[in-house]
């Protein structure tokens, strides 16, 4: 059976051209109750393109649900691995005459190349090479113009989805739900078992009643729970003899699928369970059908299973899972296998959760190539938050017309999510205009700190470094103290040098305008007008001189902004202008244009200690990859800065409206060299790039910015920010002006500038207030740390141990870690200083569950008796059993319960909004650091 | 879009209450977040110095011409204060662990979040046992308060309030040096607190209800307040000559253990601040503060706010090595002014001039410039009140929008 309609003349091979593969991180919410991950785990982005020998383009579409423990693949590895697979594809050619034999000769390849190991009896990678597989297939199939279900061989039209879950246990709520089904829907309905047997058969009766009462036209459709594995054998015995029985006394439909009901290992026993069913139900005349269904298992459990089943019977359904098992080749193989010697069983066609609509589609299209597949699962998460790939075309949708997948990749989103990415052949790097950003060696141990909390971080990483104990509290606060107990607190930049007044009158804009315009500091005159002041407003910029910029008192993000207004016409049109937006009731500023760059000069004490040249976000052409390309490759690349990397280049109006200004798009390639910005403004939070220049500050520009910072009481930091034509040149020169002071401006833009010399102003903090307060701080910073860690709070029972021990292993740390109490725990850390700093930063944070409320770092002279990190008591760490990444079979990891509520309107997805982009995903507490650090939305 | 319920709440924090001055309406009364700023402004003009006003109280007071040359305030509160100390004991969770390492006793109590925390706030009420108290875990000290809660049903109607997003609150307000917390909600249609929002559930404790000024770890006044801070009926009273030296010892400890707060508050609930404080007598600190709060002492005894004022300004001027000019004025005096950042220069000469006849001072301009936004002249009169025209000149009480710097010199 063949759908697609053939166009043309179908080529006999195509060539690749290129290979290219994006990492990113699957969309989860692992603070909901039944999360059992501390981390989201990766999906892989496979998208290959190829010419035909007319020189026709086509593409094909992957997805790896790379998932460690139950697909073989750990990120460190099968990432290098998939790199080097898809630089070996690029140009070679696929046969189109036999594509699937071409397309398993080339997947056995790979297989025999990830090989077998101890740990894993079968291929690891499969996951990986699922990724590849299906980018195959796809290509294959759009290039001969049919569907992937048709280049599989189709054997039916439409597939069933797995049915949706009844979560309701109350009767009513029940009696409710099925009163309110359409009574021309006819579907199965699953429903979840809690381990209790007695109520849980009762709730399947009840519902099997209600709905035979309440929405007949569904009556005989199959109910099904599923156990959760909670069953113990004998327990199972007597849900299956129920199930039989009252499916015979028709208290129960005619099907009755009994999901895990024992623990996922016990995959034989529930074999045995399904011949017990079959057993007592031929003993009733009217044939009940009771059918088992075990867990997902990988290849070697699967064939198990096949086996026995073929030796045995018994095997009435089985789920198979392509990623977990192989792929989709292998899976077709399987399945055919089943349907030999098995031909009643029932084939589910599941995928793991967390799957974008590359992988739904491919599913789609396996379970009408697949035999007996009767149910699949069809929930692309991923897309609930993003979009991994969009349409390939509008009108081609049909399964008469779709060519392969119908998918292609989605960059404008795609360029935010990536986490890596490789493209083969690797384009030429141009070699003017675009210099090798800064990359820093302690970006893994600082990246889970997230970006507004590294200055939180690194002052205590100094104290730390220079023999001073710490105490934190939360992301940002921490005190500070030496062995004589002197103890200084410190909130990310606000620290015992400043005081209260600096902070309130940096706060007013206008105040501090004020007040450095009387020190005879350069400031951009200007005031502030009432609503319909025009003419008063003309006056004064006759006498302020032009150019002026005119901008509302109250605003962001440039909305209303107009600069560089060079006579009084233009700024008779731009108040008129002005009139008509949203601001034009309210207060507005008339203030002195200044056309220089934007600098943030940070001055600790008397002197500046770093100046920092602010540049929009922007990109440079390679002649070979589109604008959304290149920002992705940008947005990657910036990950190796530990304060820069999770605050992006995004492809939104404003960046659509720059490129369009200057004649491209998000599609456009440009050419070799070509530099193009994509924001007017300079916000490092909104992808900007940071160059340190302090060397070639000039001398007069430097007193100006001590000046100004001394005109102010107390405040013994700032970033000053800067207007300069040239930073090179003296100040009488050049148009320059102050326009802000920031008292609590952010240490790591000079720390850890994109170009330019870093600075280590957190050292500088730490040394200026010990000698200010006389702390006994090491002068010589320590290569390693020592220390004993007290850590108190809610962190019981969310694996924070666990969580601990993986985190500090990974950073290179031994010691250990023990639970001390219901809300206490205690850890030794030893290892390299950034390492051991950050490991005390990131302890504050703890797994997703965990509420840690303080952690206390003190320095320690005696040697660990160990060289790795272990989990000391480990029972007292037990809660939920939360794991960093679930374990093969894990109940979390089951299809789709997370997913598909139907009784609760979909609360989960209400949820992951309600997390979502919270403000790009930071905690409360970041975004005040976020903030206090960029009062104007710099 | 999403409906959201309409909040609302039986039980609301009591306000802090403004202060009587004596002066005819709308000028009658000072708001107790404006009070300590107001009288150390007092105390500068009567010391003679030259004054400059910026938004959020901040107040530079010093002699000659160089305003950094002498002392600051932000709301009264001394600028020798750290920015990072008044920070920390604003997060009243930290202030809570930081206390609580030195060994001085608090009510128990813990934090909890608006969004996942309710259910846990009624568990640890219960273990803790009724009445409590709920408090904003971060903000100014006694803002916002509310004590005795009697059941879990009074929790539910305080965590309600604070589901109110805190702008909207009544009673809500904050030094102008805080932490910048989101305080907006989280979508513009929204007038909900965000659910990251934390709270301190806390036991109520049972006494006398004490508070401590201190300056320099010495104390300069003790109140009795037996309704608390925000009740000031009957029986509010200067006790500084009446409490026993343990009492004092305590406050000091306390101060001791927040460095960076030369000036700071310490509110103790005590069975008998007369006692010395064994296992009976014990104190609590429940409140700690870097803004002196002073509205209290007004209410406990009017006559001792000018030398608390001095005192506060005496203690700014040793930590910046400024000897002050002394008391410059008498009761009647005379400086110049220049008001800037003025929007609607001839509604605020107009509004300026009506403010001062009803605070009886002469007041009279010598200069106005419309373009630039900029007024000067000459006010005579008793230095509090001229430090309160002011004060609300900044504060937007006078003119027809707040002016952006206010600068005084004696004539």
């Amino acid at each position: 059976m063949r759908l697609s309609i053939p166009l043309g003349t179908a080529p006999k091979r195509v060539t690749i051209r290129s290979a290219e593969a994006v990492t990113f991180r699957v969309p989860m919410d692992l603070k909901a109750e039944d999360s059992q991950r501390t981390i989201a785990p990766f999906n892989y982005l496979v998208h290959l393109t190829a010419a035909t020998a007319g020189g026709k383009e086509v593409s094909g579409l992957g997805e790896a649900q790379s998932r460690p423990h139950q697909t073989g693949d750990s990120h460190e590895h099968s990432w290098p691995f998939l790199d080097e697979a898809l630089a070996r594809l690029v140009g070679e050619e696929l046969d189109l005459r036999d594509p699937l034999s071409d397309i398993r000769s080339r997947i056995r390849a790979l297989e025999t190349k990830a090989g077998e190991s101890e740990s894993l009896p079968v291929f690891p990678f499969r996951a990986t090479i699922m990724g590849i597989e299906t980018a195959l297939l796809d290509l294959a199939a759009a290039a001969l113009g049919m569907t992937v279900a048709d280049l599989l061989g189709r054997r039916r039209v439409m597939p069933t989805p797995i049915p949706p879950v009844l979560r309701h246990r109350d009767a009513e709520a029940i009696d409710r739900f099925f009163s309110g089904v359409s009574p021309r829907q006819r579907r199965p309905l699953r429903l979840l078992g809690t381990g209790d047997v007695e109520a849980d058969l009762e709730h399947l009766r009840h519902v099997a009643t209600s709905r035979s009462r309440l929405h007949r036209s569904s009556a005989a459709q199959p109910l099904w729970m599923n156990f959760r594995g909670r069953l113990d054998v004998e327990q199972a015995h007597h849900v299956v003899r129920t199930a039989v029985q009252w499916s015979a006394e028709g208290q129960l439909p005619k099907t009755v699928i009994l999901q895990n009901p024992l623990p996922s290992e016990a995959h034989e026993e529930t074999m045995e369970l399904q011949r017990l069913a079959d057993e007592l139900a031929s003993g009733y005349t009217t044939s009940p059908d009771v059918r088992l269904l075990a867990r997902n298992a990988g290849p070697d459990v699967t064939a198990d299973l096949v086996k026995s089943g073929a030796a045995g019977g018994g095997l009435r359904m089985i789920n198979l899972r392509p990623a977990q098992i192989g792929g989709v080749l292998r899976t077709l193989e399987l399945a055919e296998e089943i349907r030999a010697h098995s031909p009643q069983a029932q084939v589910l066609l599941t995928h793991f959760p967390g799957a974008s609509r590359i992988t739904t589609m491919l599913h789609r299209d396996m379970a009408k190539a697949v035999p007996n597949v009767e149910y699949l699962s069809t929930t692309a998460d991923v897309e609930k938050r993003f979009r991994v790939s969009g349409r390939r075309s509008r009108w081609r949708r049909t399964p008469l017309l779709r060519l392969g997948l119908g998918l292609q990749p989605y960059y404008e989103d795609l360029v935010t999510q990536a986490r890596a990415r490789v493209l083969h052949p690797t384009p030429p790097q141009p070699a003017v205009g675009n210099k090798r950003p800064n990359t820093y060696g302690d970006v893994d141990y600082i990246s889970p700190i997230g970006a507004y909390a590294v200055h939180g971080h690194i002052v205590e990483r100094e104290a730390l470094a220079h023999g001073l104990n710490s105490w934190r509290f939360n992301k940002s606060s921490i005190v500070v103290s030496d062995t004589a107990g002197t103890q200084l607190p410190f909130r990310t930049t606000r620290w015992p040098l400043s005081g209260v007044v600096a902070a309130s009158v940096a706060r007013h804009k206008e105040a501090t305008r004020i007040l450095l315009k009387r020190a005879g500091v350069p400031v951009p005159e200007g005031r502030t007008f009432h609503e319909g002041d025009h003419g008063l407003a003309v006056q004064y910029a006759q006498r302020i001189g032009f150019p002026v910029v005119l901008k509302p008192a109250e605003g962001s993000m440039g909305v209303g902004v107009t600069a560089n207004i060079r006579s009084e016409s233009e700024l008779d049109t731009a108040l008129e202008m002005f009139s008509k937006t949203a601001h034009g009731n309210n207060e507005f500023i008339v203030e002195k244009h200044i056309n220089g760059g934007d600098y943030r000069i940070m001055v600790i004490g008397d002197h500046v200690a770093a100046a920092v040249e602010r540049i929009p976000a922007n990109v440079v052409g390679d002649g070979v990859q589109t604008v959304g390309q290149l920002i992705m490759e940008k947005n990657v690349a910036r990950r190796a800065n530990p304060h820069l990397g999770p605050l992006k280049i995004r492809w939104d109006a404003a960046a659509e409206y720059q490129l369009h200004k200057v004649g491209y798009g998000f599609d456009s390639v440009l050419p070799v060299g070509e530099r193009v910005y994509l924001l007017s403004t300079n916000n490092l939070t909104q992808g900007g790039e940071s160059i340190e220049i302090l060397d070639d500050l000039h001398p007069s520009i430097q007193e100006a910015c001590v000046k100004a910072v001394q005109a102010v009481p107390g405040m013994g930091y700032c970033g000053v920010d800067f207007l300069l034509e040239d930073h090179t040149k003296p100040l009488e020169e050049q148009d320059a002006a102050i326009c802000e002071l920031n008292a609590m401006a952010a240490l790591p833009v000079a720390e850890y500038p994109v170009y330019g010399t870093p600075r280590r102003l957190s050292e500088q903090f730490v040394f200026e207030c010990a000698d200010a307060f006389g702390l006994q701080a090491q002068a010589q910073r320590a290569e390693n740390l020592n220390l004993r860690l007290t850590i108190r709070g809610g962190i019981k029972g969310v694996g924070y141990g666990r969580w601990f021990a993986r985190r500090a292993a990974r950073s290179g740390l031994v010691g250990w870690v023990k639970s001390t109490g219901e809300r206490e725990a205690e850890a030794r850390i030893y290892g390299p200083t950034a390492a051991a700093a950050a490991m005390v930063t990131v302890a504050i944070l703890g797994p997703p569950k965990a509420a840690p409320e303080s952690v206390k770092a003190i320095h320690v002279q005696d040697d660990l008796d160990t060289v790795e990190f272990v989990l000391l008591n480990e029972a007292a760490d037990e809660g939920n059993g939360t794991g960093i990444e679930p374990g093969p079979g894990g109940a979390a990891e089951d299809f789709e319960e997370a997913s598909n509520l139907e009784s609760e309107g979909g609360s989960v997805s209400d949820d992951l909004n309600e997390s979502e982009v919270a403000e790009e995903q930071l905690d409360a507490e970041a975004i005040e650091d976020k903030l206090e650090e960029t009062p104007d939305d710099r | 879009m999403i409906v959201e319920p309409v909040v609302s709440s039986r039980v609301e924090p009591p306000p802090l209450a403004s202060v009587n001055l004596g002066l005819p309406m709308p000028f009658g009364r000072c708001p107790a977040d404006l009070y300590d700023g107001w009288v150390l402004h007092e105390a500068a003009l009567r010391n003679g110095l030259n004054t400059l006003l910026f938004p959020g109280q901040a107040l530079m007071a010093f002699p000659g011409e160089d305003p950094t040359g002498g002392v600051a305030f932000a709301h009264g509160v001394a600028n020798s204060t750290w920015i990072s100390a008044a920070t920390m004991v604003q997060d009243k969770r930290i202030r809570r662990d930081v206390l609580d390492a030195a060994g001085i006793p608090q009510p128990r109590g813990r934090a909890f979040s608006l969004q996942r925390g309710r259910t846990y706030a009624k568990e640890f009420a219960e273990t803790i046992g009724y009445p409590v108290v709920v408090k904003p875990m971060v903000g100014d000290s006694t803002v916002e308060v509310m004590p005795r809660l009697r059941n879990a049903d009074d929790l539910d109607q305080a965590i309600d309030y604070l589901w109110k997003v805190p702008p909207s609150r009544a009673n809500f307000t904050q030094a102008s040096y805080a932490f910048t917390q989101i305080l907006s909600p989280k979508t513009s249609s929204s007038t909900r607190t965000r659910g990251t929002y934390r709270y301190l559930v806390e036991e109520h404790v049972a006494g006398q209800y004490l508070r401590l000024l201190l300056a320099d770890g010495r104390l300069l006044s003790a109140v009795h307040a037996p309704g608390g801070p925000w009740n000031l009926g009957e029986g509010v009273r200067d006790v500084t000559g009446e409490i026993h030296a343990d009492i004092e010892a305590f406050a000091q400890g306390a101060a001791e253990a927040t460095p960076g707060m030369p000036v700071l508050t310490v509110d103790i609930v005590v069975n008998d601040f007369t006692g010395p404080t064994a296992h009976e007598n014990r104190p609590v600190l429940v409140e700690h503060s870097e803004r002196p709060w002073m509205y209290l002492q007004h209410v406990a005894d009017e006559r001792r706010i000018s030398e608390l004022g001095h005192e506060l300004l005496q203690s700014s001027a040793r930590h910046a090595g400024l000897t002050l000019p002394g008391s410059g004025m008498g009761t009647q005096e005379r400086v110049t002014f220049r008001w800037e950042g003025l929007s609607q220069v001839a509604e605020d000469i107009q509004a300026a001039e009506a403010a001062a006849g009803q605070m009886q001072l002469d007041l009279r301009f010598t200069s106005t410039d419309p373009v630039a936004g900029v007024v000067c002249g000459e006010v005579s009169g008793p230095p509090a009140v001229i430090a309160l025209l002011s004060e609300f000149v900044i504060d937007g009480h006078v003119l027809t929008a707040p002016a952006m710097a206010v600068e005084t010199r004696p004539a």
